[in-house]
């Protein structure tokens, strides 16, 4: 979400991107007026004309990192580049997609496509799940403003728990297939009709 | 001996076609814009006696005492040459002329002074086969410049030898005497006197030759070299001068026209010895830039255009392009890591580092072309005023546990905590260890809070002047409302910035390192420890921005032994040969795709040494090592910032 900051100055304003909150019921009692203002312009009369929009070559069937709602990111504490394939199949169980730090990208281990932070994407999911990173600033400002971020880390005191709503201390190499497992278990149970895993609010 | 009218007629045309040649190239410098370099001339005059005379940079590298004999017998090979001249005018000028008494010695000493020039182009003949300074240091140029010093020499003694063993001349030289005796023994002076000419001709030929081959070599920097020292800068060159932003006006540097006259000389009194290379991170580590090329092709695309642009022609060699000779690529221009090693150890003062950091500015102000990664970063710097855009209310969050003044005008000190101690939560743990250290030294101290802006260091290496011009005016308006006289930082980068920097917007006051800080506190008692810390063996890292910018060594080394009672052991590379981490001129921001990892490079060098601690006194340089340390898998090997040393050093509350 933006942070705007009028300390000192009024009117006060706020703005919020699509999905962040939930959908409250309508409150038919609520008062206050919404003033529509008519801008009087078309698309027109922006001089910037989109003409076709072409999508990078390499993400053909991976979903851009930067749209995804879920997110599964490994880091240098996958310690091996075929380590990555747990962080792939519980993306795959949750329908979401890989990302990475950049050690991992630096250590060849993944795409640069996939890498979240301050030099790669900024991603906005509704869960972002960081396995074996340690919360550099420069990944933790490309992640932040997801809804709900879930760190599995071995070190207690790895910086990406300051961040994180949910914090799992441990060996990742355990606890990624147990979750995987348990998103299967759960799927078959239900009948492949709903995820388990729905975004929590505050 | 040759007939004087037609060595006249010679030696004429000679000297006119020298003077000619060297007159068109420094005339060239005519393109570059004007730079004030004649203040202080006492100061110049010094320089150049230590440096050019004293050859005080060369002699740095062991090699260099080869070229400080060969310098030394040039000069005076310069009087045996005026005799040589004017005895080719006038057969009766001669210091045979003088008495024995003095004669002797002088003609002795020539006769020496000629074999030490021959043995040194011999040794460093070889020395470019057997062990080139560099690779590609085996050139054309270098030898055919051996070969005539050497072909002078062997005429020298030649001419002399014929002219000793056939009695024609009577002196004291013993060289000259040994190949008299060995070629020319018991020659009549008759047979003898064809001979002489030839070997007099043949050395007048190759004197005269070399006098006109140095404005088309690399050797120029014997003419230039000298006055370049003279021009030299007596700071360091850690800032960059101020930009006017007004329309048509031009950004940075494109063309060879845009640096000034004495980056032009620059590139005239390059030798190519390469010592810039040899300590450039950027070169080592495989990446496009070699400072030396740099220097070169600024000199070729001088070379290249000079003459056309003189008469307002529009130059046909782009100087930023495909990186051809006399082009420098983009690639090249933003691997620097303006470490300033290159310029540390140039023997003749020539400034890499700025010239590279001016062709940013073009590339960013005039041609919005830079690598796509920035564009993040001077958002950030340009909305949030830090680099990672985090929202400028959390600028406190690492003091929010403790009870933090706000800076008014009661406090003496500002502490500038520096976007690094602000946010990063590694670097946070530097600005509490500071502000326990000042606290237990009694200092009135404050911070300015989320007023606190980024000083802008990144935007201004990385060529981004129109927004570090923004952010500097308004952190000096802030500071003198503020009423700030005195702040203490805890970043290098921050600390270079304000000190030096800021001083082109009107900042005037002091600005402290803890670095320094601490060592005075510590020196003076201010500040009382407790226990001696003990980190193990310990090695310290010198930061680019406090070292080779800002000449501070010893203060953290100090501070060091201080806390924990012994004294860090050193790299290979230490104090001002120290090899930069890999995150300075704005490199912190943007991916290392080309090369090897310089921060792995240091980090290594560093285990060398077995160290349990890497101490260091940056956040770019803590955040490098962990990671470095991270991807060597040695965790165990801890990095700790000196102030935490310190704090962890304190009597317990």
């Amino acid at each position: 979400m933006a942070t705007i900051f009028c300390e000192k100055r009024r009117p006060q304003m706020a703005s919020v991107r699509p999905h962040v909150m939930p959908m409250p019921c309508k409150d038919e009692e609520a008062t206050g007026q919404i003033i529509r203002e008519s801008i009087g312009m078309t698309e027109a009369d922006i001089p910037t004309k989109v003409l076709e929009v072409i999508f990078d070559a390499g993400q053909t069937d991976d979903q851009e990192i930067g749209d995804a709602e879920f997110i599964v990111s490994g880091g240098r504490g996958l310690l091996d580049k075929q380590n990555f394939k747990l962080i792939r199949e519980l993306a795959d169980e949750l329908g979401g997609v890989v990302g990475s730090s950049r050690s991992a990208v630096d250590a060849g281990w993944i795409d640069v496509e996939h890498q979240v932070g301050q030099t790669g994407k900024t991603v906005r999911p509704k869960i972002y799940i960081a396995c074996g990173i340690s919360g550099a600033i420069q990944h933790l400002v490309g992640m932040q403003d997801a809804d709900l971020v879930i760190a599995i880390n071995r070190d207690p005191e790895a910086p990406i728990f300051e961040v994180a709503d949910i914090g799992i201390v441990g060996d990742l190499f355990e606890i990624v297939p147990a979750i995987t497992e348990s998103i299967r278990r759960a799927k078959a149970a239900n009948g492949h009709q709903a995820c388990v895993l729905k975004p929590v609010q505050g | 001996m040759p007939n004087p009218m037609v060595f006249a007629l010679v030696l004429v045309a000679a000297v006119v076609l020298f003077i000619w040649s060297a007159v068109r190239r420094f005339s060239l410098l005519r393109v570059g814009r004007p730079e004030d370099r004649f203040n202080d001339i006492p100061a110049r005059i010094r320089d150049t006696l230590v440096y050019a005379f004293g050859q005080k940079r060369v002699v740095r590298k062991a090699f260099g005492f080869n070229h400080l004999l060969l310098f030394w017998s040039f000069l005076i090979l310069l009087i045996a040459n005026g005799e040589f001249i004017l005895k080719g005018l006038n057969p009766a000028i001669s210091f045979m002329s003088l008495p024995a008494v003095v004669h002797n010695p002088i003609y002795l000493i020539f006769d020496l002074v000629s074999l030490i020039v021959l043995l040194c182009v011999i040794i460093a003949a070889i020395r470019r086969i057997v062990k080139p300074p560099f690779p590609g240091a085996l050139t054309a140029d270098a030898y055919v410049i051996l070969g005539m010093v050497a072909a002078l020499m062997i005429a020298y003694f030649n001419l002399h030898g014929l002219e000793l063993a056939s009695g024609e001349m009577i002196a004291l030289m013993p060289i000259s005497s040994a190949v008299g005796g060995l070629f020319y023994s018991g020659i009549t002076p008759v047979a003898a006197h064809p001979l002489i000419t030839i070997w007099w001709w043949v050395h007048a030929i190759v004197l005269l030759g070399f006098l006109n081959y140095l404005p088309y070599s690399k050797h120029m920097h014997i003419l230039s070299s000298i006055p370049n020292i003279y021009f030299k800068r007596f700071d360091h060159a850690n800032t960059l001068p101020r930009e006017t932003f007004v329309s048509d006006a031009r950004f940075g540097v494109e063309s060879v026209a845009d640096l000034t006259w004495k980056d032009l000389l620059d590139s005239f009194s390059c030798t190519e010895c390469g010592r810039c290379q040899m300590v450039c991170p950027a070169n080592l580590t495989d990446k496009p830039l070699n400072p030396r090329q740099v220097i070169h092709d600024i000199k070729i695309n001088l070379l290249e255009n000079g003459p056309a642009m003189r008469k307002g022609a529009e130059p046909k060699l782009a100087l930023i392009g495909g990186g051809g000779e006399g082009s420098i690529t983009e690639d090249q221009v933003w691997s620097c890591t303006s470490c300033g090693a290159c310029m540390e150890v140039c023997p003749v003062f020539i400034e890499q580092m700025p010239k590279i950091l001016q062709i940013r500015r073009n590339l960013v102000e005039a041609k919005a072309d830079f690598p796509e990664e920035l564009l993040n970063l001077f958002e950030n710097m340009e909305q949030r005023s830090n680099p990672w855009g985090i929202a400028p209310s959390d600028r406190t969050k690492w003091c929010s546990l403790l009870d933090v003044k706000p800076f008014d005008e009661d406090c003496e000190y500002l502490f500038y905590v520096g976007c690094a101690g602000a946010f990063d939560s590694r670097n946070k743990q530097i600005a509490l260890a500071m502000a326990m250290i000042l606290d237990a030294a009694g200092i009135s101290w404050g911070i300015l809070g989320k007023e606190e802006m980024c000083c802008g260091d990144s935007a201004r290496r990385l060529g981004n002047e129109y927004l570090f011009d923004q952010m500097a005016q308004a952190n000096v308006e802030l500071w003198e409302q503020k009423g700030v006289k005195k702040i203490i930082t805890m970043c290098p980068h921050c600390f270079s910035t304000l000190k030096n920097d800021y001083r082109q917007y009107g900042f005037n006051g002091e600005v402290i390192s803890h670095s320094e800080f601490i060592a005075e506190l510590l020196t003076a008692g201010t500040l009382k420890l407790a226990e001696k810390v003990d980190l193990g063996k310990i090695t310290f890292h010198d930061s680019c921005y406090l070292g080779r910018h800002n000449d501070i060594y010893e203060q953290p080394r100090s501070v060091i032994s201080a806390a924990t009672g012994r004294d860090p052991v050193e790299m290979k590379r230490n104090h001002s040969d120290s090899f930069c981490c890999g995150a300075g001129g704005g490199r912190m921001w943007m991916e290392e795709q080309l090369g090897t990892r310089i921060n792995l490079e240091r980090v290594r060098e560093a285990l060398d040494e077995d160290p349990d601690t890497v101490c260091v006194a940056c956040p770019y340089c803590m955040t490098m090592f962990e990671d470095g340390l991270k991807d060597e898998h040695r965790e165990m090997v801890n990095v700790r910032d000196i102030a935490e040393v310190v704090a962890m050093a304190l009597p317990r509350q």
